[in-house]
């Protein structure tokens, strides 16, 4: 043992061990990219560094500890360096970390999710994530100006996705969706202003578990969005339901209460924990006219706010609007609904008009005249009535502050506009006025100064967001603020402190139309809007939705820009706690696109960041080598043999590069058409597909099936078991029980086909077999056994087709597979294919790397010291017995004596070798053997009574979860047979020639418990169902239809007795027939198609 | 009078380069035709390159006439009147220039003397006495304790004391080891190691083996980069030759040691000299370097010990060994010994392959054996150590060649390239070709090397193209440094010296391209324009017929002018020119 010091803190370490470990003991967090714990030192990304007194800056991954070593993880060298490192990583990175329309939108709505899920018709899933981001999607759907449209890079190729209106279509789909909120906290906070702001943060502090009240001057929630916004943009229905989500939501509203009149600042403050502001921008700018004070001349403002709030005055016929923005559109279109000819005056050209190009194009549409460089002089009455407005011609000078050219007036040019009414919307404010005693900074515009990042004023406890922050503005820039400082005040009301890190954002430069992959040119869907002679008689909504199918097909659009590690990625998290910045090294950055030729893993090479992760797991724990770095310099990357795609070279698809890459360049396809970023939910569960039973992560969303990963990080897992899964689409699925009529299998209520069935297999009662599948539950093969037995027809059997017989082995040689941990000499016998074998193989790498001798007889086990074919298995034991081996087998006596540990594979071992193994057993007392079934459960069913073989003749077949006819042998033995009944999660070979099929669930969608080689293990149900009944009722169900009663009626209870029947079971036959599952084969059969 | 017996031909690489071959047929064909008893034979690489073909007529007595620059066409009056007639062809003789006068020869003892093919003629040079030597009275310890006290540092680069390296692989127990000869010479410019072996293999092969026995190795590999068919053509030559001698493989010379050796070509990647690299190279994995420690000496080659050595190291051991140690150290200085092998190039009057007792300064190669810069050019600087090296300015050329004076400048000895620079060099072009060179040559493994260098390359391409912001300098400087510290390999950690030792003796140099945007050497194209002096000008127009983008036309009067606008600067107008008209401008200049 040695001392070290770390950071101050004194440490024991090994002689031998690098810092990076020591320090990782001792809780000090290094920065780390290419080191990770199974593989050696590699030493080449450079953020590890440590500054070690007496040498520097060293790496710490590589560096061993001595006695004395004084280490400082942050010195200023190290961290400089550190940063460095990231930097020149960064420089070189091509990706994004959020995609530009998420990146663009005020309120960060992740635009890509929502499109994404959409596309997927994941509509519930989109709508869930649209309110983590923003509340009111059915509102934004019609309102928002939509930034982050214009961000799309879709408009590179030809148009940008219609994100809006596929939020649009997901907001009215929506209509029963309320949002869960965290518990209560006990903490109360009050919203002043009930408008977008407002109203989002009183969600978002909701969301929180917070208590909100809302106050409000005006008699309905909803502010701008209900009396600025005209009812044919935004109908006030739409309104109402989202904001009755909030008032579900628990929610408080309090209508009718204004700011310094019904409600006092000061008790607010007193009487909640906290107050957000989100006053709106009510007030209008005065133009300071002749004749401004003229009743005929009106606050646009004003006039949307009357009719909004349904009132329908009688116009002149002719109506001016004075303005160029959206305010102005809105008076001026509401207005032609209500009769009259509206002309609108701008004083500058059309190209500096702030309104949103299509409500210009709409307006024109509906009739409006623009009127454009001209400015209102005078407002001219005749008696009681407004005449004319008195114009004068302008022309564009030199740009202002804004970047607009400025308006001067031309001489002598004055003119006369006709109109009976003005309407002026030449800029809202806001009136702060009841706050000016509060004590709270105002700004010279008489706005709140406030954090931008927080929402937090000068008063800690009392923060704001929109309008009264920036002057007016898009609804959804209040979200935003509203959204951050919700988020403000729950650090406050927590204790915490009130700013967040922002985290490290990676930005894509210069992308080209080639950068996004040349997509083929498909515009957006033309959304209809009523014909304009309909649409301005009426205040009904304009425009219509997308369809679902339309919203699908727009959202395929989607490029999908983010990255899919953008919550895992370690570059990132870098990044962002060194506060490295992209440009630092800017120089050259190959636009490196994307590699979707591998069925499961797309590789973004672009973000790649040759740390070798990848590389060095393939070789070094897999022992697979399908990929490594070409080239030199900055043009080296990773990549299979001759550029070839990853599947056609070695690659076993195991995914074990996946879940190593520290960045975004490597990832898993979800069973999803089209990926999307997105928080999965996780259950840990065992997979089924095959002998080993492996622990595996089942991956969902909102309960659906996304994919599957390791358990452990260190684990690996084989093609079958992570993307088997992958291979089944869902029209494959038997959802309801079916039964045959003529060539076809039609639906039919459950009890119709228990009945049937019943009709069918009573015929045959005492003359049946009954199937069962190696990737069933204890629980369901106890109840396949009583099922068995109730129908006379003996033990069930696997769906097996027997190859050799033997004697029984002593149940004290076999061994569970933890014994390789301790073996010397490990002798693998068997002929798995090269994808299912990995897993084993990293088994025994260990063993061998551990000083085990590893002797591969047919198994081809990458890093065995003897490599021999099956058919010299014979030779080799008797040779091992004897003590005289052959030479040229190349072992040595040191081997021959040690104890021997036999791994067997059951699939494809001939009675020969299994014969000579338990006859040699019987005579060496210290050799043990392994035997690695081809299902997880076979141990299991075997100690329920399940038998290897098939008795012959019989009339009837109950196939659960099985597919004998998949085989020759199956078929050959079905030569007789009269009926058919199958239970089966898909349809197969023997669902084709059954009369009754009944649905049965995917091992993750189940419960239970398996006796696997590595013991019992347990399966979790982690995706919802297409099958209500779980497999284990449905057996039930189907053994009271044969009468077959007092079986269990809780899962608890029939997991008692069916491992209680595991426990004393015999079991432990050495079997040697194909067990393969159903489901395993038909995995298998599409993993070859796709050419794994 | 003495009796003429031996022609010798320069047929390593250099001389084939330069015409050789047919020289030495038509000498053949020249001999057969008369009977005189003289022996013709190709030798290896005489040193004189720059007066390639190389034919050196020699003596009983072992006089030498040297000629120079020999064609075909000269070969029968060579044969004629001094084979024949006894009268040496005085105008084809080499003139007596100095080049050999400061040189001492240990490791070139034989090179350009016997003939590589021949064992036999080797052995006529003492050759493999040493080896008799140590393995009929010499323990291996007491190898290494000699090889220790003769100084002998490795000649690739590092300088680490032979005897000590030796040390550490024999204490390793393994009965597996590993001893491979470094061959695989990459620094562009450098060609000591090829000469040697293409010029004397035995030697390194003698070298070898008595390293071998030292350390106790069984295996031995040579690892030459393929570029080298020649070297690697001898090699496996003498490693025949000395096998069927009984000189390695089983039980050499009767011994208890045994020695094979094998030869693996390297694909020529820059890196694979470095030894972890060299060894994952021999391994057939890509040539990467990893981090040492374990040094090779400990788990090297297959995980055994390994012990790794420069052609120019193993070919000093044979001499040593066969001398006494003060005879090596008489050469050199207090702690570099013996001499050192350089490939003289640049801007130099005599260029070629040059041995010198370390110690010897700067000026003294440049000027006394190099005979000064060619084309009245002003020396500048040298550039030693190739990629890894850095320039060391004229001003600083009393500098005596050792491992530690030159280390101080900032530069290096390195493997033994050493080009002078003349006036015309800039300093910054100079870097980023270095530069430019690495970065390719990186393995790719650590960021700093594989971003860093490319980073750095590209703000040196940004300067001399006329876009360096006066802050680039110290940014440049900053990331050379941290590349210096965090790369893991030699490559890397050396990488940026020619742009630190330039920037510190030459930092004007790159304020006048970041600054005035210009460049003194006048070579950045982008900060350089030709103009013609209508004084000067003749008219003759054989630039305008010359130019390749018809960018130069007639003035207004008898002279031509260039339209700066369509010039490429390509500089052929300006070598065209016969009368010197043409000037070249950089940054704020007039004519």
């Amino acid at each position: 043992m040695i001392t070290v010091r770390i950071n101050g803190k004194e440490m024991e370490a090994q002689e031998g061990e690098v810092i990076l470990s020591v320090a990782r003991r001792a809780g000090i967090e290094i920065t780390a990219l290419c080191a990770e714990d199974r593989l050696a030192p590699y030493n080449s990304c450079g953020t590890c560094v440590v500054d070690v007194k007496g040498m520097g800056i060293v790496k710490s991954c590589s560096t061993p500890v001595r006695d004395g070593m004084v280490v400082t993880t942050n010195s200023p060298e190290a961290e400089d360096t550190r940063k460095t490192a990231i930097e020149l990583l960064l420089s070189n990175h091509w990706g994004d970390c959020v995609a530009p329309c998420q990146q663009a939108c005020p309120a960060h709505t992740d635009c890509q999710g929502y499109v994404g899920l959409t596309a997927n018709r994941l509509f519930e899933e989109s709508l869930h994530l649209l309110y983590e981001a923003l509340p009111f999607p059915a509102v934004f759907g019609r309102i928002c100006p939509a930034p982050c449209e214009d961000a799309c890079r879709r408009e590179i190729a030809d148009e940008p996705v219609q994100i809006r209106h596929i939020k649009r279509f997901v907001g009215d789909y929506g209509v029963d969706y309320v949002p869960s909120a965290l518990p209560d906290t006990g903490k109360r906070v009050v919203v002043v202003g009930g408008g977008p702001a407002g109203l989002s943060a009183a969600y978002f502090l909701r969301r929180r578990g917070h208590a909100v009240d809302v106050f409000d001057a005006m008699p309905k929630m909803g502010g701008m969005l209900r009396y600025g916004i005209p009812d044919y943009r935004l109908p006030q229905d739409v309104l109402d339901r989202e904001i009755d989500v909030l008032r579900r939501m628990d929610i408080v509203f309090h209508n009718g209460k204004r700011l310094g009149e019904d409600i006092k600042y000061e008790e607010l403050k007193r009487e909640y924990d906290a107050v957000f502001i989100g006053l709106g921008a009510w007030g209008s700018r005065k133009m300071g006219l002749p004749g401004e004070d003229h009743p005929a001349v009106m606050q646009g403002s004003d006039f949307l706010r009357r009719v909004n709030e349904g009132e329908r005055p009688i116009l002149p016929k002719k109506v001016a609007v004075i303005g160029g923005g959206n305010t102005a559109m809105d008076a001026a279109r509401s207005a032609i609904r209500l009769g009259a000819e509206v002309s609108i005056l701008y004083r500058r050209g059309q190209e500096e008009m702030p309104a949103l190009e299509h409500e210009v194009k709409e307006a024109e549409e509906e009739g409006v005249v623009f009127s454009y460089l001209t400015q209102p002089v005078e407002f001219a009455t005749d008696g009681e009535v407004l005449s004319t407005v008195k114009c004068v011609r302008m022309e564009l000078g030199e740009p202002d502050e804004s970047g607009r050219r400025r308006p001067v007036p031309v001489e002598g040019s004055e003119f006369d506009v006709d109109a009976g009414m003005v309407l002026l919307a030449v800029g809202q404010t806001v009136d702060t006025s009841p706050l000016e005693e509060s004590g709270i900074s105002l700004s010279r515009r008489g706005m709140i100064v406030a954090s931008e990042r927080t929402g937090q004023t000068s008063d800690s406890k009392v923060f704001a967001g929109g309008d009264v922050v920036t002057g007016p503005s898009i609804a959804v820039e209040a979200v935003g603020a509203a959204h951050r400082a919700a988020d403000a005040i729950d650090r406050f009301l927590h204790g915490e402190k009130i700013e967040a890190p922002s985290l490290y954002i990676h930005v894509k430069h210069d992308v080209t139309r080639r950068d996004i992959g040349n997509p083929a040119h498909t515009p957006r869907i033309r959304t209809l809007v009523r014909p304009v002679e309909e649409r301005i008689t009426d205040f009904a909504e304009y425009e219509t939705a997308l369809s679902k199918e339309e919203a699908m097909i727009a959202g395929q659009r989607c490029l999908e820009c983010g990255c899919m590690a953008y919550n895992s990625c370690m570059l990132r998290e870098y990044a962002t706690k060194t506060g490295a910045s992209q440009d630092a090294y800017a120089g050259d950055l190959p636009h490196k696109g994307r590699d979707d030729r591998h069925p499961f893993i797309v590789r973004k090479a672009g973000k790649c960041i040759d740390c070798g992760r990848c590389v060095r797991v393939c070789s070094e724990v897999c022992g697979v080598n399908a990929i490594d770095f070409v080239n030199r310099g900055i043009n080296m990357e990773v990549q299979a043999p001759f550029d070839e795609a990853w599947q056609d070279s070695d690659c076993v698809s195991c995914g074990a590069c996946v879940d190593i890459c520290p960045t975004g360049a490597l990832y898993d396809r979800s069973v999803l058409e089209k990926q999307v970023p997105h928080e999965l939910e996780e259950t840990e569960s065992t997979c089924v597909l095959c002998g080993m039973g492996c622990n595996v992560k089942i991956l969902t969303m909102n309960g659906k099936y996304m994919r599957t990963t390791v358990s452990d990080s260190n684990d690996v897992l084989c093609a079958r078991g992570r993307y088997g899964w992958h291979t089944i689409s869902s029209e494959q699925r038997i959802t309801a029980p079916m039964v045959r009529c003529g060539s076809s299998l039609l639906e039919v209520p459950w009890d119709e086909a228990l009945k049937e069935a019943r009709e069918q297999l009573e015929l045959a009662k005492g003359n049946m077999a009954v199937f069962g599948t190696g990737l069933l539950t204890c629980e369901e093969g106890w109840l396949v056994a009583r099922l068995s037995e109730g129908l006379g027809a003996g033990a069930p059997t696997f769906d097996v087709m027997p190859t050799c017989s033997h004697p029984k082995l002593d149940a004290d040689r076999i061994v569970p597979i933890s014994a390789l941990e301790t073996a010397r000499l490990i002798v693998v016998v068997g002929q798995r294919n090269r994808y299912e074998k990995v897993v084993l193989d990293v088994l025994l790498r260990n063993a061998i790397s551990r000083g085990a001798t590893v002797v591969s007889i047919g198994a081809k086990v990458p890093g065995a010291q003897v490599e021999l074919e099956l058919d010299s298995f014979v030779t080799f034991i008797t040779g091992l017995e004897s003590g005289n081996m052959p030479s040229e087998l190349g072992i040595g006596l040191d081997e021959i004596n040690m104890s021997s540990l036999f791994v067997i594979e059951e699939v494809g071992i001939s009675e020969e070798v299994l014969g000579q193994i338990t006859k040699s057993l019987s005579a060496h007392a210290d050799w043990h053997i392994t035997m690695i079934p081809a299902t997880a459960n076979a141990l299991g069913l075997r100690r329920l009574g399940f038998l290897e073989e098939l008795r012959p003749s019989t009339r009837a077949w109950l196939a659960i979860g099985s597919d004998p006819l998949a085989t020759s042998y199956g078929r050959q033995k079905f030569m007789g047979v009269e009926t058919l009944v199958a239970v089966s999660s898909i349809r197969t070979a023997t669902t084709d020639q059954a009369h009754v099929v009944f649905p049965m669930r995917f091992p993750y969608e189940t419960r239970g418990h398996v006796l696997t080689i590595r013991g019992e293990k347990k399966i979790s149900i982690a995706a919802e169902n297409l099958i209500q009944s779980e497999t284990w009722e449905v057996l039930v169900r189907l053994a009271g239809a044969f009468g077959i009663s007092s079986l269990p009626r809780q899962f608890e209870a029939l997991t008692e007795t069916a491992m209680h029947a595991v426990e004393t079971g015999v079991g432990q036959r050495v079997s040697a027939g194909i067990t393969q599952s159903s489901m395993a084969g038909v995995i298998d059969a599409r993993l070859k198609n796709l050419g794994i | 009078m003495s009796h003429i017996t031996e022609i010798r031909v320069g047929l390593a690489t250099c001389g084939i380069a330069a015409g050789a071959e047919p020289v030495y047929s038509a000498l053949q064909k020249e001999l057969a035709a008369i009977d005189v008893p003289v022996k013709l034979k190709r030798v290896g690489c005489i040193g004189m390159c720059y007066n390639e073909p190389l034919v050196d007529v020699v003596t009983d007595k072992g006089d030498k006439s040297t000629y120079g620059h020999v064609r075909v066409e000269d070969v029968s009056r060579i044969v004629n009147e001094h084979i024949i007639g006894g009268r040496p062809v005085q105008e084809l003789l080499v003139p007596k220039d100095g080049f050999f006068d400061r040189q001492v020869r240990i490791v070139l003892e034989n090179c350009g003397i016997i003939d590589p093919e021949s064992i036999d003629e080797y052995i006529a040079q003492s050759g493999y006495e040493a080896l008799k030597t140590v393995l009929t009275v010499m323990s291996p310890q007491e190898v290494i304790e000699k090889v220790t006290a003769s100084g002998l540092r490795g000649r690739g680069g590092a300088g680490f004391p032979t005897g000590v390296k030796w040390g550490f692989a024999a204490c390793e127990p393994s009965p597996d080891k590993y001893f491979i000869c470094n061959a695989d010479e990459g620094d562009p410019g450098a060609f000591m190691d090829r000469s040697v072996l293409e010029g004397d293999p035995h030697r390194v092969l003698e070298g070898m083996a008595i390293g071998a026995y030292a350390i106790g190795a069984r295996h031995g590999y040579f690892y030459v980069r393929a570029e080298y068919p020649l070297a690697i053509r001898r090699i496996e030559k003498a490693i025949a030759q000395a096998t069927s001698a009984g000189l390695i493989g089983e039980h050499v010379l009767g011994s208890d040691f045994s020695f094979e050796v094998q030869i693996k070509a390297g694909a020529g990647a820059f890196v694979c000299g470095e030894e972890t690299a060299l060894i994952a190279s021999i391994e057939g994995k890509r040539g990467m370097p990893r981090k040492r420690p374990p040094y090779p000496a400990v788990s090297g080659l297959w995980g055994k010990p390994t012990n790794i050595n420069n052609v120019e190291t193993l070919a000093n051991v044979p001499w040593i060994i066969r001398h006494k140690t003060e005879e090596f150290t008489r050469y050199g200085t207090e702690k570099s010994k013996g001499t050192k092998v350089f490939a003289l190039a640049g801007k130099l009057k005599h260029s070629g392959l040059v041995e010198v007792p370390m110690g010897i300064p700067i000026k003294d190669i440049v000027f006394e054996i190099g005979g000064g810069i060619r084309d009245e050019g002003e020396f500048k600087a040298v550039q030693m150590g190739g990629p890894s090296g850095g320039c060391i300015p004229a001003s600083m050329s009393d500098v005596p060649i050792d491992y530690e004076s030159i280390t101080k400048t900032g530069a290096i000895i390195g493997s033994g390239g050493l080009i002078v620079l003349d006036d015309k060099t800039c300093m910054v072009d100079l870097a980023r070709f270095f530069m430019d060179f690495i970065q390719k040559e990186s393995c790719g493994k650590c960021t700093f090397c594989r971003v860093g260098t490319k980073r750095m390359l590209e703000t040196l391409t940004r300067i001399c193209d006329g876009n360096g912001a006066p802050e680039d300098l110290d940014r440049l400087v900053d990331l050379a440094d941290k590349v210096k510290v965090n790369s893991l390999c030699g490559l890397g950690q050396t990488a940026p010296n020619p742009v630190l030792t330039t920037v510190k003796y030459f930092r004007e140099e790159y304020e006048a391209h970041i600054i005035d945007k210009s460049c003194p050497a006048r070579v950045c194209k982008a900060l350089i324009r030709y103009k013609i002096d209508p004084d000067r000008c003749k008219d003759c127009k054989v630039c305008t017929r010359g130019c390749p983008v018809e960018a130069i036309s007639q003035g207004e009067g008898t002279f031509q002018t260039i339209d700066q606008g369509a010039c490429i600067k390509c500089g052929t107008c300006y070598e065209a020119c016969p009368f010197g008209a043409i000037d070249v401008l950089s940054g704020v200049e007039e004519s």
